[in-house]
């Protein structure tokens, strides 16, 4: 074939030839240099701060949440997070799930985070999908839990979920940090009362049917106390609309997308597949759910997965009378 | 003379002009920054009425000078920690007011004025601005003029509406060495004070609520009550009843002291009393003879209009009334004073009662009946320490807040009665961009006018000094300094010199003229130049029938053609048909072998062939 | 510091490149003829695949230090959105000052908030900028502008290069509105520690339930000023719950409390409340004498005054209304009168707060220390303290409901971080300038130096 084609179109097939190889060169060593530099970042976490405003907020109020550890250590026994925390002096921690691997293998390691961040406040502590699976036998969807407990929809009793004991609950709260297993807790911090309620079985198919009354009870009872929801995932406020879910909800799960592209936002989500925010899900950042502000952490872990643009972060809100 | 061409001119000059504009224009608007100012200016209006009358609302006097007062400046350096950095006087010099009058009432004074009548109208809006030069920036300017306007409202108030100030007269008392009646009669009197202003505030705006501290003007006297009634009611009963005193000696004497010049002082008010009563006397008798008192009430003053007739504006006390008021002040002082008295008699009376237990010991001591003999009295008397202490931590805050709340009002109050038509905005003094442009074109012109004028005057003195006005090639003059400037040089390859001189020149100025002569040279000019033709070719008339032509750019062969067709022209001549011409041709040319241009020129001249022309 | 130099190294490389390629272009050109120069252009190769793989580089690293360099400056804007916001005042009515957004206060909450090491205020503050969005101009009535939205800029220096910038100014941005609300906004409340009423006398707890009821009256009447139709998320308006408020001081302190304290004469300590009460009645009639002095004064100085001397003129006047009639001129007298009234007002004044404590005393005297009906009145005095903070919650949550429908949320902020579109199109702009720097390079070595 080569002996049919002119000299000046053989040169040419050569310069093309060079270009494309020479731009796949260049478009992998600005891959590589991405990921390197992602990788030395992702070393650390930053802060990102929410301002939230509620006229039942006498004064300032600051909540830090943590969610999606995974057993990440920033510094020795995670010192620099801790220090970190305490540095910036919140009025109430809550950890929105995932904090661990297994519940079972690192419950140690939970516990002291707990142990830790409750010397500096008030501390809550949300199970995420990795503890559940590690301490519930089943998955916690409403086909599985009926079956589990015998239950119709006739006769469900949503308290009866709660009645399962497991060890991690008693050890973090031995540690001083409380664990909310779709129920809430009332605090009263700087002159304010505030509802803190955690979401145990966060499956939309699961929850009307298995959290309803205690939900209920922390959004309808003392409706002039402060209302904070946590929820490991985000799903319940993708499916379900409802006209007050909280002054303030806090998720994770979502690692934030992953990677995140400018302009088209996150890449991929198990769940929502790629580009999830384009199908309205709720990945990253901050939303607005039936008028109150939904914050979603893209998370803290920093190892086994691989996050571009999307640096771990603490996440720190404030909250004022406006 | 070369013909006059702007563009040769300037393009000869280009990278000159260009780079000169460049760096002036860089120079200028340098100079223009830095000597740059900006303005800020904001618009104020006094919504008060009587500052149409140039009138304060108290009816003072309206200065708005007082805006660039040290007292207001003063505060601004403070609160910008400008201090040691820019004084007052600095800052103040950069302020300007300027007045912005309605036009409409202008026009309306003009017309009363005309009319004999009086009108009165100041302007009540006002332009603030202030300068900052270009290194302190358009912010500085901004933000001084802000601070002092907010300053400024404040101090208006405190001067002009909210006159009397809640100033916390009770600080440190407990440092001074007063003894606790006095402290207590202190802090009484302190808090009377700050009651009388609180309720004056209250008047003007029972439901001004402080945003910083919280509270308003009525809790603030309801909280000062509150102690009064209470706690202040507590202490001076505890006092009173256990005989508390630093020193017991001391305090009698005091208010000896006191009921002593209260007497004196009543006995001087007698006299004076006395004193006023014969000028009333006086005064009613004089008046009353004088006819000036035969006045009815339905006596009427018919020009005499007072709009919006208010209870007091300014002083309109008549003689007589204040001979009685000044009556009633001193009869007034001597009867307190004898109530102060009484007051005094009573203290001493308590401090020095002895119940007896002590057996009279008191009398002649320093120490109090209850000091002497009361077992309790060292707990009270710590107790009484103790609540005082607490009683002025807790007047010092509550003083605090009053403060707050008090400026807070001035402010308030401040800009209530003066508004803001136009927010603080920053404008240069220098529109810089505008006048580097104006500069840079302006330069561009000046440059190329400058390149225009020296190619001009380049050709005037080529053409008066190096050109030949016969032939007006170059003349030898220019020969000499051609070969001068290429003295060092060798030529480069190309380079061919060609020499053409007419041999019997004087022969035909001499058989036919001069003229002829010179038009044979011209002619000989013209077949010169129109055989070379547009080849880069410089041009000498060396005198005497000599031309010399210089090619840089060309080669032998070339210009033996060149030369060739000269003579074809100069043979087929109508001109001087009749005359014969012998003249010379001479040609070199550096090729392989670098020449100066002096050995080319002898070269060429070496290689001189004559030639006729005889038609 | 180094990214900035190597940003504007590289820009400066081909600067140069794409001048002196120029220049070099520009004085060849004499070298050859239109015809030439024309096939020079007419023969380069515009496509070349070094060319656009070494542009591809150049840019790419010029696209990093200019990212690292965009992210050290970001901007927000503050909206004012209440309604006082456009006559250039705060919300409480005084004047508003566009320098309090980054003043020291302000940029010292930040640090704290953030949590911000190895930077001091100063430092903070000298990057920061702040300036009207709009800015009217003083010529001309038509010029003037009140400005309502203001833009925060950060400029990170040295001093300040390990700082997010963003994060940097939503801290500032955050620490205003902060400041704005403990400042500015309605910021009612009473005190939040109780006090030990074991130590105070009965009839200073009612003195105290007073004075606290009275603080949340005034608050709601002023309210109710303000706005006496707003309705709240209860249905109630501020009159209707100051009118609650003073129902149950009326009933429940003053009549059930307070009677029932005086009727029954308790008190914790007789001797100390009596001699007390006493004394200050003792010093109220000092007072009393001294005010019936000045009043028997002012009546001597009306008798005094001569008959003569009142005769008054009539002179046409407009009164405040702007309503005609006949004033006349004021004489002594009139002042005497009035002064004459207030003084006897003060003497009524004092000769009741002294029969009001005379009672006191009475009942108090005749009361018993020991009745056992101090642990009623005690859970009387509890009862009544939780009503009144159920009150003074009420009134707060009234007040805020109607803030927050009047401020609309009093400041709004929008944070302006780095724009991708910009980066990238700044991007595309250095790849073409530099590609055409390339180029004219290659042109400007195909024109001969000299024939």
């Amino acid at each position: 074939m080569d002996k049919f084609l002119s000299p000046k179109a053989k040169k040419n097939i050569r310069a093309a030839k060079f270009f494309a190889f020479g731009m796949i060169f260049v478009c992998l060593a600005t891959a590589i240099v991405i990921v390197l530099c992602s990788y030395i970042g992702n070393r650390n976490f930053r802060e990102t701060f929410y301002n939230v405003s509620s006229i039942k907020a006498d004064s300032p109020l600051r909540v830090i949440q943590l969610s999606d550890l995974h057993s990440c250590l920033y510094g020795d026994d995670n010192q620099k997070l801790i220090a970190r925390v305490e540095e910036l002096k919140p009025d109430v921690i809550i950890c929105t799930g995932d904090m661990v691997n297994s519940a079972t293998d690192d419950a140690d390691f939970a516990a002291d985070l707990g142990r830790k961040l409750s010397k500096i406040a008030p501390s809550y502590y949300v199970y995420g999908n990795n503890e559940v699976e590690s301490i519930y036998d089943f998955p916690l969807n409403e086909k599985e839990l009926d079956e589990h407990f015998g239950f119709t929809k006739a006769n469900r009793d949503e308290t009866k979920l709660l009645e399962i004991k497991d060890s991690f609950e008693q050890k973090l709260e031995k540690a001083g940090i409380k664990v909310l297993k779709n129920e809430k807790d009332t605090i009263e911090v700087k002159n304010m009362t505030v509802d803190v309620y955690g979401v145990l079985n966060s499956n939309p198919s699961s929850f009307w049917s298995y959290s309803e009354k205690s939900f209920f009870d922390h959004i309808y009872e003392n409706s002039d106390n402060l209302k904070i929801t946590a929820v490991h995932e985000p799903f319940i406020f993708e499916e379900f609309s409802h006209d007050f879910w909280g002054d303030l909800m806090l998720c994770g799960h979502t690692h934030g997308g992953v990677m995140r592209v400018p302009v088209l936002g996150p890449l991929y989500t198990h769940e929502g597949g790629l580009l999830p925010e384009r199908s309205g899900g709720l990945v990253y950042g901050r939303y607005d759910v039936s008028g109150k502000p939904l914050i979603v952490s893209s998370g803290l872990e920093n190892k086994n997965i691989l996050r571009i643009n999307n640096q771990p972060e603490l996440v720190v809100i404030d909250i004022n009378k406006f | 003379m070369k013909n006059f061409q702007i563009l040769r001119y300037i393009k000869k000059l280009l990278p000159i002009i260009i780079v000169f504009c460049l760096l002036a224009t860089y120079v200028i608007y340098y100079k223009l920054s830095s000597s740059n100012t900006y303005i800020a200016s904001e618009v104020i209006h006094y919504n008060d009425e009587q500052a149409e009358k140039g009138l304060a609302p108290t009816g003072d006097k309206l200065d708005v000078n007082e805006i660039k007062s040290s007292a207001v400046m003063s505060k601004v350096v403070d609160k910008m920690g400008l201090t040691g950095i820019y004084s007052v006087d600095s800052l103040i010099s950069r302020i300007d007011i300027t007045p912005i009058a309605d036009e409409d009432k202008l026009a309306q004074k003009d017309a009363k004025l005309e009319e004999g009548e009086e009108y009165i109208y100041e302007p009540s809006t006002f332009i603030v601005s202030f300068a900052a030069t270009s290194g302190e920036g358009a912010d500085f300017a901004r933000t001084i003029l802000d601070e002092t306007l907010d300053v400024y409202f404040e101090q208006f108030s405190q001067k002009y509406v909210n006159v009397a100030p809640a100033n916390n007269t009770i600080k440190n008392i407990d440092k001074n060495d007063y003894d606790f009646m006095e402290m207590m009669e202190l802090i009484d009197t302190g808090i009377d004070g700050t009651l009388t202003t609180l309720y004056q505030r209250i008047d003007q705006n029972d439901f001004y609520r402080s945003t910083e501290t919280g509270v308003s003007f009525s809790e603030l006297a309801d909280d000062f009550n509150y102690l009064r009634q209470v706690k202040v009611s507590s202490l001076f009963s505890k006092i009173y009843k256990y005989q508390i005193t630093k020193n017991k000696a001391v305090l009698i004497s005091d208010y000896t002291t006191r009921i002593d010049n209260n007497t004196i002082s009543n006995a001087k008010a007698d006299g004076i009393v006395e004193d006023v009563v014969t000028l009333i006397d006086a005064y009613v008798t004089k008046m009353r003879e004088s006819g000036n008192t035969n006045i009815t009430y339905e006596y009427i003053l018919d020009n005499l209009h007072e709009r919006n007739l208010q209870d007091y504006v300014g002083d309109q006390t008549v003689t007589y009334d204040e001979l009685i008021y000044s009556w009633r002040d001193h009869r007034e002082s001597k009867e307190h004073a004898i109530i102060d008295s009484a007051y005094c008699t009573y203290v001493i009376d308590t401090f020095n009662h002895c119940t007896g237990n002590c057996g009279g010991e008191c009398a002649s001591s320093d120490l109090t009946c209850t000091e002497l003999c009361d077992e309790q009295y060292a707990s009270v008397r710590k107790e009484v320490e103790d609540e005082l202490a607490a009683l002025l931590e807790e007047l010092s805050a509550l003083y605090d807040t009053t403060m707050k709340t008090n400026n807070e009002y001035n402010k308030y109050v401040g800009a209530s009665y003066i508004s803001v038509l136009s927010s603080a905005s920053v404008k240069q003094s220098v529109n810089v961009p505008l006048y580097t442009l104006i500069a840079f074109f302006f330069l561009v012109v000046l440059c190329c006018g400058g390149a225009i004028i020296l190619g001009r005057t380049g050709d005037i003195i080529n053409y008066i000094f190096y050109t030949d006005h016969l032939t007006l090639f170059n003349n030898r003059a220019y020969l000499d300094k051609y070969l001068k400037s290429k003295d060092k040089k060798l030529l480069d390859d190309g380079a061919v010199y060609c020499l053409v001189d007419i041999a019997n020149l004087v022969h035909i100025n001499g058989e036919y003229s001069r003229d002829v002569g010179d038009e044979i040279i011209k002619m000989f000019t013209f077949y010169i130049k129109e055989a070379f033709g547009k080849t880069k070719t410089e041009y000498i008339y060396n005198g005497n029938g000599s031309f010399v032509m210089l090619a840089e750019d060309s080669d032998y062969i070339t210009v033996e053609d060149i030369m060739r067709l000269f003579r074809l022209r100069l043979d087929e001549r109508e001109e001087h048909r009749n005359i014969a011409i012998e003249y010379k041709i001479g040609i070199a040319e550096t090729f392989k072998e670098n020449k100066t241009a002096r050995k080319l020129l002898s070269e060429a001249i070496k290689n001189k062939k004559s030639y006729s022309s005889n038609i | 510091m180094i990214t900035a130099l190597l940003q504007k190294l590289i820009i400066l490389i081909i600067g140069v490149l794409f001048l002196v390629s120029a220049a070099i272009i520009y004085f060849r050109f004499k070298n050859v003829n239109r015809t030439e120069a024309a096939q020079i252009f007419k023969t380069t190769q515009y496509f070349n695949a070094w060319l656009i793989l070494l542009c591809f580089v150049v840019t790419i690293v010029f696209g990093v230090f200019n990212h690292f360099e965009l992210k050290k400056s970001v901007h927000a804007i503050i909206s004012l959105n209440y309604s006082e916001a456009s006559q250039a005042q705060n919300s409480n009515g005084t004047r508003y000052n566009m320098a309090e957004i980054i003043c020291d206060e302000v940029v010292d909450k930040a640090i704290e908030k953030g949590a911000l090491k190895d930077v001091t205020t100063k430092e903070l503050r000298d990057c920061l900028v702040v300036y009207p969005c709009v800015q009217g101009g003083v010529g001309d009535e038509s010029e003037y502008h009140i400005s309502t939205e203001f833009a925060v800029e950060y400029h990170a220096s040295k001093h300040t290069s390990h700082l997010d910038s963003e994060n940097v100014i939503k801290l500032i941005t955050s620490a205003y509105k902060e400041y704005y609300i403990e400042n500015y906004t309605d910021n009612f409340g009473l005190a939040s520690e109780k006090p030990n009423f074991d130590e105070m006398e009965y009839m200073d707890i009612a003195a105290y339930f007073d004075k606290e009821t009275l603080s949340i009256l005034n608050y709601l009447y002023g309210m109710a000023e303000k706005n006496n139709s707003f309705v709240t998320e209860n249905n109630t308006t501020f009159n209707s719950l100051a009118g609650r408020v003073y129902q149950f001081k009326e009933t429940q302190i003053n009549q059930n409390f307070r009677s029932f304290i005086l009727q029954n004469g308790i008190v914790r300590d007789k001797e100390a409340y009596v001699d007390r009460l006493s004394h200050h009645n003792k010093n109220v009639d000092f007072d009393r004498q001294k005010n019936g002095v000045s009043f028997d004064l002012c009546n001597q100085a009306i008798d005094m005054y001569s008959e003569e001397m009142t005769r008054v003129v009539l002179v046409p006047t407009w009164d405040e209304a702007g309503k005609y009639y006949m004033g006349r001129t004021k004489v002594g007298i009139d002042e005497l009168s009035v002064l004459a009234t207030s003084y006897s007002d003060y003497v009524t004044s004092n000769e009741k707060e002294i029969m009001d404590n005379n009672l006191l005393i009475d009942k108090m005297s005749a009361g018993n220390e020991d009745s056992g009906l101090h642990e009623s009145v005690d859970l009387m005095a509890d009862a009544i303290y939780d009503s009144i903070k159920g009150f003074e919650k009420e009134a707060i949550k009234a007040g805020r409901e109607y803030s927050s429908h009047k401020m609309n949320q009093c400041i709004a902020v929008s944070i302006y971080g780095i724009s991708i579109m910009n980066e990238l199109k700044t991007l595309v702009l250095f790849a073409i300038f530099a590609y055409a720097a390339f180029m004219l390079r290659v042109i400007s070595k195909k024109f001969p130096k000299k024939v």
